[in-house]
């Protein structure tokens, strides 16, 4: 497997958009956490 | 060598490509990024039913369908300017160059824009579900358009899988894999991508601010900043991440491109990377004067993130252009002759395979074959020239890097303030939220001037000058499309940003406003 490294790194991509997916949602949990006693309404 | 040749023709042929280049780029990250953030959002929806969600998610997806067509129009227009102001590289290079770009059309741009409608008009049409899985396949068909487009950009700046065949005067491709997993393309992929998530989530992050400080859509406007801020954050450290990769990769393949970067006139081993300074206008190549008329250093990184080796030697541009026998660099002047040399034999095969002289042709093939590596030296005239314009180069450089690290401070602390509900007391970081996206832009363009400007002069490195690659036109009629693409692009952006502005201004649809919890 020549191309290995390059494959690996390229495979980064799809984890760095599931752990950004992850991640968003914990803190939206935290965010509505914090919010949920001073209620803001659009 | 080539003869007689117009560098007016030249000049407006790259300034025209730039120019569109441009104006493509004030769409693209925004295809890039913002869909996997409307995914996001649309995913939160489907997992927890509430409707809220699908609001933001609708939200966006409008603003992004106002910018996706006007960025696939502009790409349409640099595919045709290979064949109209670059058909001699097209010619030379046409075997490698243009697989990538088919294979990004039948691959990545079909797959984009046939789910781009189920992802516009689907909303309640089609089950949720399979809406979601649309929306996740627009945005990785963006992703691997833009994967193809930046193999083939990074094969032009790091020529792997191909010969030059004499017969034909063309580069083949020999490794189709060598070309599609060259490191230099992977990292550029990589750092390109994660620059339009950065873009993407300061657009949702500028007009989040702009509506809490109008005091509107505030529920909306926060969560989305959180997405935003969160995708923002990790994506800008990524970038960092993919920035340390590209300045090896530069190192290793383009010496003269990071001795542009650095200003760097004088190799050193253990060479410092100027954190700021100020270069001297006027230096000159071997004028022994100080390039710098201040600057602060950070002592052996550079050396580090070009070589992994605190103590190894950083060719400067003088190294590159005089020759620095120590450490094994040929001058620019005998890589010019050794092209020339190349280039004689080559017509001299060529000479000899007309006439049926076979050992003439092997003569000249063997000593084509001993110098092709400087084949592209041979076009040129000056050898002070093989060095990009240092000072563009050097503070682009600077100003994507500080901005670069200026972005993941801001996107932890907006994400911060508005986790703990305290966006809104800090009014002036909502303002710098809203001119953040300016400033996000004026980074990324930065690095495209240092990838682009800082090639020069090649349009293939080290192979094919870019003087040599123009097609055989007038360069009136250069001139001429010059000025129609600026006028009409220039009505297409303004047009453009007003119906993206009175959208923004419009805000979302408040008749489907659902719950505010998760």
């Amino acid at each position: 497997m020549t191309h290995l490294s390059s494959i690996l790194w390229l495979l980064t991509w799809p984890v760095l958009i599931y752990v950004g997916y992850r991640l968003s949602v914990y803190m939206v949990k935290v965010f509505e956490r914090n919010n949920s006693q001073d209620q803001v309404t659009d | 060598m080539i003869e007689n040749l117009d560098m007016a023709l030249v000049n407006w042929s790259r300034g025209q490509f730039a120019l569109v280049a441009f104006y493509h780029w004030l769409f693209i990250p925004l295809t890039l990024g913002m869909t996997y953030i409307i995914a996001f959002a649309q995913t939160i929806h489907v997992r927890t039913g509430n409707p809220e969600w699908e609001r933001i998610a609708k939200f966006w997806a409008k603003l992004f369908g106002i910018n996706f067509a006007i960025g696939v129009g502009t790409g349409i227009i640099l595919g045709l300017e290979f064949g109209t102001n670059w058909s001699n590289y097209s010619w030379i290079s046409g075997d490698i160059f243009g697989a990538p770009l088919a294979a990004e059309g039948i691959l990545a741009f079909f797959l984009e824009s046939t789910f781009v409608a189920v992802m516009f008009f689907g909303w309640g049409k089609v089950s949720k579900k399979f809406h979601l899985v649309s929306i996740y396949l627009v945005a990785f068909g963006a992703s691997l358009s833009a994967l193809w487009i930046l193999v083939a950009n990074g094969w032009m700046n790091y020529p792997v899988g191909m010969v030059f065949n004499p017969d034909n005067a063309r580069h083949e491709m020999v490794d189709f894999w060598a070309v599609l997993f060259s490191p230099y393309a992977v990292n550029k992929f990589l750092h390109t991508i994660t620059s339009g998530f950065v873009i993407s989530s300061f657009f949702i992050v500028a007009v989040s601010a702009w509506y809490i400080l109008k005091g509107r859509n505030l529920m909306l406007a926060k969560r989305s900043m959180v997405v935003a801020a969160t995708f923002g954050l990790i994506s800008s450290i990524f970038l960092a991440t993919t920035g340390d990769g590209s300045a090896y990769w530069v190192a290793q393949k383009q010496p003269a491109k990071l001795a542009a970067m650095e200003g760097l006139y004088e190799g050193e081993e253990g060479a410092g990377l100027v954190a700021i300074g100020m270069l001297r206008p006027g230096k000159e190549i071997g004028d022994g004067q100080n390039a710098f008329i201040f600057k602060i250093e950070i002592p052996k990184l550079l050396s580090v993130l070009g070589y992994r080796n605190a103590d190894a030697f950083v060719p400067g541009a003088e190294d590159l252009v005089l020759g620095n026998e120590a450490q094994g660099i040929m001058s620019a002047e005998e890589k010019i002759r050794r092209g020339r040399l190349a280039l004689d034999a080559l017509a001299g095969y060529k000479e000899a395979v007309a006439l049926d002289d076979e050992a003439g042709a092997l003569a000249s093939r063997a000593v084509f074959e001993e110098n092709y590596y400087y084949m592209g030296y041979g076009h040129l005239f000056d050898p002070n020239g093989i060095i990009p314009n240092v000072p563009f180069i050097f503070y682009s450089f600077r100003i994507m890097v500080m901005l670069g690290f200026a972005f993941i401070a801001l996107f932890l602390l907006l994400l911060y303030l508005t986790v703990t509900n305290k966006l809104e007391e800090n009014r002036w970081l909502l303002w710098v939220g809203i001119f953040s996206l300016p400033l996000a832009f004026l980074a990324s363009m930065a690095g495209w001037i240092v990838a682009e400007v800082g090639r020069q002069p090649w349009t293939i490195q080290g192979l094919l000058p870019t003087m040599v690659s123009t097609s055989n036109i007038n360069a009136n009629a250069v001139i001429l499309t010059f000025i129609m693409f600026a006028v009409l692009l220039t009505i297409l952006v303004l047009a453009e940003y007003k119906i993206m502005l009175t959208a923004i201004r419009r805000g979302p649809d408040n008749k489907e406003k659902g719950g505010d919890n998760v």
